[in-house]
């Protein structure tokens, strides 16, 4: 992580010298700052350390499954803010959590990874 | 701790970093009316890095950090996924995007094959059409209309995805690909 923050203020930094973006904006308002707070201290933060742990307990394959379910909880954010997902939504996260449930039963079932 | 434990809290782990990562899609919306893509990137990874960083000298108990090749490797894998899904996602159509990101699994499966000669989880294979297709039909929601085409962009996602996957598999402890990053280095 210290390694990839570097790298990536290297190239913000660059895209501001080159004058692709504007310089970086330092009184943002209160919404950002609280969208910055919570993507930075916990979205990234906590999402890379459990990521990391899933990646050393179930493999990158296995894992990289997860990543399809975040799309079915965007419909389920949505459902309770009263949105109605269409039916094809529906099938769709249906999909995703039982291709993950079958492998994560699977691997359950075959206990430790070698 | 029992392996089947091990694996039902690293599930339960995962689960919850996808409610997480779900929820920066909205958030990120608000961040772009202040910043641009490539500063959000930045800010976001510099207050985590800090956050990981002070956790990692408290449990290493405030021993030096020896930053090797594999480390170097890892982070720029990182960062490059960073850079150009950001990329990708600026410059290509909606449906085509989700249906790229929805790839992931598989992505990750071949090249672990591929480049690490790793054999796939055993049914992998039936998990993963489920998985994608229902990844691309769960992500219409808003995409409707949002055109299905080639910008350009999609080669951002691409390459953003498989530096993804190639940083999954190298930081797998005990893997084929870490261990030929841990390989000695020729003197």
């Amino acid at each position: 992580m210290i390694v990839a923050t570097a790298f990536l203020v290297l190239v913000a930094a660059l895209a501001m010298i080159g004058g692709w973006v504007p310089p970086l904006r330092l009184d943002p308002d209160r919404d950002a700052l609280i969208a910055l707070l919570w993507i930075g201290i916990v979205a990234t933060t906590v999402g890379v350390y459990f990521w990391n742990r899933g990646v050393r307990a179930l493999g990158a394959p296995m894992t990289s499954l997860y990543l399809n379910l975040i799309p079915v909880f965007a419909i389920l954010l949505g459902l309770m803010l009263g949105e109605r997902p269409t039916g094809l939504q529906m099938l769709g996260g249906i999909m995703v959590i039982g291709a993950v449930l079958q492998m994560q039963f699977r691997r359950l079932r075959e206990g430790p990874r070698a | 701790m029992s392996a089947s434990r091990q694996a039902a809290l690293a599930g339960a782990g995962l689960v919850l970093t996808m409610v997480l990562w779900g929820s920066m899609i909205p958030t990120i919306k608000i961040m772009l009316s202040v910043w641009d893509a490539y500063s959000i990137s930045a800010l976001r990874f510099v207050i985590a890095g800090l956050i990981l960083w002070g956790a990692l000298l408290y449990v290493e108990k405030g021993r030096p950090l020896a930053l090797d090749r594999r480390h170097w490797k890892l982070g720029a894998l990182i960062a490059v996924f960073a850079t150009f899904y950001t990329l990708g996602i600026a410059h290509s159509d909606l449906v085509t995007a989700a249906l790229l990101s929805a790839l992931g699994p598989f992505v990750t499966t071949v090249m672990a094959w591929a480049i690490y000669r790793e054999a796939p989880p055993r049914g992998i294979w039936l998990s993963i059409p489920f998985a994608v297709v229902g990844g691309v039909l769960a992500a219409q929601g808003e995409r409707v209309g949002g055109g299905f085409g080639f910008r350009g962009g999609e080669l951002f996602l691409i390459v953003g995805q498989m530096a993804w996957s190639g940083y999954s598999l190298a930081s797998q402890p005990g893997s084929k690909a870490c261990r030929r990053f841990a390989l000695p280095r020729r003197p």
